[in-house]
């Protein structure tokens, strides 16, 4: 009897280890989701409006439009962001600047650029004032030779010595023009989406393949890079993190991003994450361009970034999840 | 008449000298206002880099899933250093050779600070990603391996998933080691793993790996950051600043003694010289 009491006793302590190492598996993967399932969304919606001086609004929307910021009159910042039918971009791989010179990367949207922890795809300017600056004098943008003679330009013309009097007292200098047009800058937001109301509440806004999207958009961690106010921006990660981006034919690798303005190893490739609202309407992709559409675009992200094989259906679906992301264009520009 | 003129000479002479006295008078004690403010703008640096420290933990630990405050964190702490050194240190005569140093010193830090956020930041998003997906992918593999009756792979599957997740939590030499052990033994096991089953099994080792890289990485940014000189910089320097508003207004209330002898000794001046006129003139007239 004692014998088969121990050997009972035995068998039990056994199997409550054999099924405290399954469950201690499983425990810990519990952990794990829940963590994931309980915690806040990781995309916030975009303010239904912004606080700006309209002074200065009024002055950079006429700034932002006007081709005498360029050296042969020609290109205005409208001419590489067109805010009416291409949302904020040219929809080209590089944008075309005076005397037909060629960029060297893709004009990113300007719409919800505000929301952008630093501006340009390598994040050298770190605002939009600061951003406006560059394109007046780069030779392949709007080739003015400097900055004080764009200024004489300016103050050549009656009307703008009103609106800067008006904004600025009267001081046409090369900040309060870059101020101005970084003002009308912060006024270009694309509120209310349906992914937003979605946020806000509203469960029906959203089809059950766009949630799906959502899903797949988290789980597949996408998210990790893509998130907050503008699903990006706000930080810089490596192209090619899991996989290297120079096993893709093709020219992405080219571009050595941040290096070129921080000179560590350990920035060559890594630019600033896009903001990914407007990506379903704004092709091509990534900094250069290259890529055309937005599902070889999904599938390059997947692949390099995350590591992973993506199947059609999800693609798909992370796909229309992208196209929820687009809102409203402000009223003063439709 | 010779000696009113040279009296009157005297006394025209003396204002006048009174007045530049004046007008060069210490100005470094002037501007209180701008004296306040960059005191209170010191306190805000200080105040944005406890934030940025807190709230990089906050995203380390999942507290917060997205970096957007940790951002707006930064940006406020860059602009705060900004104002002060382009508005108040540039154009205020309020500062010494001494202070402009240590502004320049805390500026650098902070420049330091914020590259080493930045870092920990992406290799945070990898680490995150491939902690989440390795064990989705290695449950996959062990259900291959269940329904291919091959045990081995699937315990080594199920230790290491459980290995990678206390490690991912603790961080333990003692796991990571663990992991390193079973790692080879997958390796084999794998070859057993079916066709259909080689590239999750690729994808598994890769993530495995980039947990055990990341994990290193995004701590060692993390707290290079957290334990930065920022802190006792900020603290350096607004003692210091403080010291310097002390001297300044020192110097200020003893050149402020200075100029009201120097008026009391003007209206003496003043006295003496109506008392010796009228004494002169009533001499005439008798």
């Amino acid at each position: 009897m004692n014998s088969t009491y121990c050997l009972s006793k035995y068998i039990t302590r056994k199997q409550i280890i054999k099924v405290s190492k399954v469950n201690k598996f499983l425990i810990m993967l519990t952990i794990l989701a829940n963590s994931l399932v309980f915690a806040q969304e990781p995309i916030t919606p975009i303010p239904l409006t912004i606080e700006t001086d309209s002074k200065k609004v009024t002055l950079g929307k006429k700034l932002f439009f006007d081709t005498i910021l360029s050296s042969d009159n020609t290109i205005s910042c409208a001419s590489c962001h067109d805010l009416k039918s291409k949302f904020g971009t040219d929809l080209t791989s590089v944008s075309t600047g005076v005397n037909g010179h060629k960029g060297t990367r893709n004009s990113p949207t300007i719409y919800n650029s505000v929301f952008n922890f630093s501006q340009f795809w390598d994040g050298r300017a770190n605002n939009l004032s600061q951003q406006a600056l560059e394109p007046i004098t780069n030779t392949l943008e709007m080739g003015m030779p400097s900055w004080q003679q764009t200024v004489a330009k300016i103050k050549k013309i009656a009307e703008y010595k009103e609106l800067f009097a008006a904004a600025y007292d009267g001081e046409i200098t090369k900040e309060n023009t870059a101020d101005a047009i970084a003002e009308f800058g912060k006024t270009l937001i694309t509120p209310n989406s349906i992914f937003d109301q979605y946020l806000r509440g509203n469960k029906e806004a959203i089809t059950s393949e766009q949630k799906r999207g959502y899903e797949i958009f988290k789980s597949y961690g996408c998210v990790a890079c893509h998130q907050g106010m503008n699903v990006g921006g706000n930080m810089y990660q490596k192209f090619g993190v899991v996989k290297d981006i120079n096993l893709l034919d093709g020219t992405l690798n080219n571009d050595l991003g941040r290096y070129n303005i921080t000179g560590n190893e350990w920035d060559k490739r890594v630019f600033k994450v896009p903001s990914l609202r407007l990506a379903a309407k704004t092709p091509p992709y990534f900094h250069d361009g290259s890529i055309a559409t937005l599902d070889e675009a999904v599938g390059i992200m997947i692949e390099f970034q995350l590591g992973r094989k993506v199947p059609k259906k999800d693609k798909k679906a992370i796909i229309r999840f992208l196209e929820s992301l687009v809102g409203e264009i402000p009223e003063g520009i439709r | 008449m010779k000696l009113i003129i040279l009296l009157v000479t005297f006394l025209l002479l003396a204002i006048f000298f009174g007045f530049g006295l004046y007008q060069y008078k210490n100005p470094k004690a002037d501007n209180q206002t701008t004296n306040q403010n960059i005191a209170d703008q010191l306190l805000e640096i200080e105040r944005y880099d406890s934030r940025v420290n807190e709230q990089a933990l906050r995203n380390r630990y999942n507290l917060d899933n997205n970096y957007d405050k940790l951002a707006q964190s930064i940006s406020l702490l860059n602009k705060s250093i900004s104002d002060i050194q382009n508005i108040y240190i540039k154009d205020s005569e309020a500062t010494d050779n001494l202070l402009h140093k240590k502004f320049k010193n805390l500026s650098n830090q902070l420049e330091i600070k914020k590259d080493l956020i930045e870092n920990f930041k992406s290799h945070n998003s990898i680490f995150k990603n491939s902690q989440l997906y390795a064990p989705i992918v290695g449950k996959e593999l062990i259900a291959i391996a269940e329904q291919e009756n091959l045990q081995d792979a699937v315990k080594n599957y199920r230790e290491i998933i459980i290995e990678l997740l206390e490690f991912s939590l603790h961080g333990s030499s003692t796991n990571a080691m663990k992991l390193n052990l079973i790692l080879p033994k997958l390796l084999e096991s794998e070859k057993q793993m079916p066709e259909f089953a080689q590239s999750a099994s690729i994808e598994f080792i890769n993530h495995v790996n980039t947990v055990i890289k990341e994990k290193s990485e995004t701590d060692n940014y993390l707290n290079k950051a957290l334990n930065s000189k920022s802190q006792k910089q900020i603290s350096e320097l607004s003692k210091a600043w403080k010291e310097q508003l002390v001297k300044n207004i020192n110097a200020d209330e003893k050149y402020n003694i200075y100029i009201l002898w120097y008026i009391l000794f003007l209206l003496a001046y003043i006295v003496m010289m109506t008392w010796l006129l009228r004494k002169k003139y009533s001499a005439s007239s008798i």
